[in-house]
């Protein structure tokens, strides 16, 4: 995801603008309400105007900030972090520095059979309970 | 004329004019088709028919296998006709597509490769300036007249008094630039002050008035609100960051690599005009 407090926040997307420190909050508001977490009612409504408008998040992560699992964009919405503690100042540092979190291609490191054991592997991390009669 | 020489001949008129040719007729264990010889792994044969109807062979319906098949079949006399037409000299798209895929190649294994921890805090301690926060600052930039900076230097002090800073301004027939508002990102004040404002702004500390700064629109003094200066991130912050630095530091000296070794193969002539 681009880094909004670099002056180019994303090199391949010369659309998006970089943030000023106080709109950044502003998008950590909103994102604190999309959570049910108590938020700045003022600042939330500027961050949504940004989510869905010049910040461009809703590119990735949908309109509704849940995410879309096609791309490997994670949903904003809920409670399950994958950088940090989901604390005001984890949110600042993903979205002013940006994240790298992309899977790599395996497709030709890996086997088909082994591309499936990892793909049952992480299902059964993600579903406990689901796989114990499965063959 | 022996029987066996007559049936070289006829295999190979009917080779040259029918549009088939001669193949072989036999299909490996490991792949589920041959067209013109090109096989079609069994491998991505079930990947696709998992991945569109969501079954294994086992369970898949006659035409879900057929359907599958045919796709594959088509697929490979198309991009074999492409090849055919030299597609790759007359189309853009399957011309960046063809560098976009031999680039994934070449970096295939940099891609791939887990770095161990002491080799991300080597990288991250060769390359630790670029491992810090972008600095914040707040801050006023004031305009006077040409001609009057001894003054301005007297009223200094005054202007830090956040109920002296409109009477001072006007005395002395100032005004705020607009340049900056707010928190600004450095990079941002250094756009918006211009170079010279800017550098003398970024020493300033929290409470601090420049000195005064003439410019071609008038003095200019700056009051620093507050300035958040960079700070190193540590390793544990700047991991996932190190990670990907070290990864694209190392598919780009792949790329650099493979590009020689291609130059150096290749024969190139190039126009005089542009020599």
């Amino acid at each position: 995801m681009p880094a909004y407090a670099r002056p180019h926040p994303n090199p391949a997307d010369q659309n998006i603008r970089p943030l000023s420190p106080s709109e950044i909050s502003d998008l950590i508001e909103f994102l604190f309400r999309q959570q049910g977490r108590a938020a700045d009612a003022a600042a939330a409504s500027r961050g949504a105007a940004l989510y869905s408008g010049d910040a461009g998040c809703y590119d990735c992560h949908s309109l509704d900030a849940k995410g879309d699992s096609a791309i490997g964009a994670p949903s904003l919405a809920d409670a399950i972090t994958l950088y940090g503690d989901g604390s005001r100042d984890a949110l600042y540092q993903s979205i002013a520095y940006g994240r790298q979190g992309v899977c790599p291609a395996w497709i030709k490191k890996l086997g088909a059979p082994d591309i499936r054991e990892i793909a049952v592997y992480v299902y059964s991390m993600s579903h406990p309970g689901e796989m114990s009669n499965a063959d | 004329m022996s029987i066996g020489a007559l049936i070289g001949l006829f295999l190979a008129g009917y080779s040259l004019f029918t549009a088939r040719g001669a193949s072989t007729l036999s299909v490996p264990a490991e792949d589920v088709a041959m067209v013109n010889q090109q096989a079609i792994s069994r491998s991505d044969y079930l990947i696709l028919l998992q991945t569109l109807y969501g079954v294994d062979l086992s369970h898949a319906t006659r035409e879900q296998r057929q359907k599958v098949l045919n796709d594959m079949i088509r697929e490979e006399l198309f991009v074999q006709r492409g090849k055919e037409l030299d597609l790759a000299s007359s189309d853009p798209e399957v011309r960046s597509a063809l560098v976009n895929a031999v680039e994934l190649e070449i970096s295939e294994n940099a891609i791939t490769a887990q770095p161990n921890e002491a080799t991300l805090r080597d990288y991250y301690a060769t390359h630790q300036d670029r491992y810090v926060s972008e600095g914040v600052m707040n801050v006023r930039d004031w305009v006077f007249p040409a001609g009057g900076p001894d003054d301005i230097a007297a009223n200094r002090e005054a202007l830090k008094s956040a109920a002296m800073i409109p009477e001072t301004l006007a005395r002395l027939h100032a005004r705020e630039s607009g340049k900056t508002q707010g928190d600004e990102f450095y990079f941002a004040a250094k756009i918006h002050l211009g170079d010279q404002l800017f550098a003398s702004a970024r020493d300033l500390s929290d409470g601090a008035v420049s000195a005064p700064i003439q410019q071609s629109d008038g003095v200019h003094v700056l009051y620093m609100l507050t300035n958040k200066r960079p700070v190193p991130f540590d390793f544990a912050k700047a991991r996932p960051q190190v990670l990907n630095d070290y990864r694209n530091h190392a598919i780009d000296q792949l790329k650099a690599g493979d590009e020689s070794f291609l130059r150096k193969r290749a024969i190139v002539h190039i126009a005089d005009d542009l020599r």
